[in-house]
């Protein structure tokens, strides 16, 4: 695998931008996150809970529109690469063939996510880095998303993305 | 926190342990619709030099994000929220998220977090600022 060849195509594509509707979010999505996690939060279980804070309805978990992959049916099995991962996975930049980890995010929250929201994100291309370490070379890769519910920024995301 | 008028600073957050499993990261996977291979498929996740499945990077910031609420109690509500991925995680490994406060501004507090593993090594570590609720 050519990492630096990666690099280089990644690299012309920072900046680049896209913007793309997810839809309305769903309580029960939000509520099944929570319980994935461990815990039961209680804006996110309980609509009595979000009344009683000034919420339409119930709140998203913090990571939970961060987190979420896909929002779409996805390709069929037999369309996704050899770990699984479908094609485009990581904001359609050309990473085919690298191994790519999640590194961590840095987010600002700015309005709450609720049940009903219906959900822009627009998504930009804000850096690329080649580290040559001992084991190999690896890109981290920075893409930014920034969520809109109906038409409000609620939430910025900047997630950095380890390939190798 | 949740019964203390206001925090100070260095006061301890945690700490809270996670103990994640196999079902839990099949459930995390499934709700965020992740099919990467290395969170469900053992065999596979062993190709790539692991000893197991592995935990989520997002997974290991829920732990980190949901800690820092739970010690906010009802109401605290996160500005902003950052986590590094800096060590790997199995199945049944013991993540133990805590933490301390490392200044205040009115009723939004600052800390520093981070989760680490049985063996004493740091998973991740983590920054955010919470706002808590008026008393």
């Amino acid at each position: 695998m050519d990492v630096e060849a990666i690099y280089e195509a990644i690299r012309t594509q920072i900046g680049r931008s896209s913007r793309r509707d997810i839809g309305q979010l769903r309580s029960i999505d939000m509520q099944r996150f929570a319980v994935a996690v461990g815990d039961d939060l209680p804006v996110t279980m309980d609509p009595a809970v979000a009344a009683a804070a000034g919420l339409p309805d119930v709140a998203a978990p913090p990571l939970f529109l961060s987190t979420v992959m896909g929002w779409d049916a996805g390709p069929p099995e037999s369309g996704l690469l050899a770990d699984g991962v479908a094609p485009g996975g990581v904001a359609d930049l050309p990473v085919g063939g690298l191994r790519v980890m999640g590194g961590g995010q840095s987010l600002e929250f700015l309005q709450p996510v609720v049940a009903g929201a219906r959900i822009v994100v627009e998504t930009r291309i804000k850096d690329v880095q080649l580290k040559k370490g001992r084991s190999g070379d690896l890109l981290l890769i920075q893409v930014e998303r920034l969520f809109f519910g109906d038409g409000e920024l609620l939430q910025r995301c900047v997630e950095t993305f380890i390939g190798r | 926190m949740s019964n203390q008028i206001c925090p100070a600073i260095g006061e301890r957050i945690g700490p809270v342990e996670w103990r994640p499993t196999t079902i839990q990261l099949f459930r995390f996977s499934a709700v965020t619709w992740n099919s990467h291979r290395i969170h469900y498929d053992q065999a596979y996740a062993r190709t790539e030099g692991y000893p197991d499945t592995l935990v989520q990077s997002q997974l290991h910031g829920c732990f980190l994000a949901h800690t820092v609420l739970q010690w906010g109690g009802p109401g605290a509500v996160l500005l902003t929220f950052r986590w590094e991925n800096r060590h790997p995680a199995v199945p049944d490994d013991v993540l133990t998220c805590s933490g301390e406060v490392t200044a205040i501004e009115g009723r939004v507090v600052t800390c520093e977090l981070r989760e680490t593993n049985q063996d004493g090594r740091i998973c991740a570590p983590a920054w955010a600022t919470v706002r808590l609720p008026r008393n």
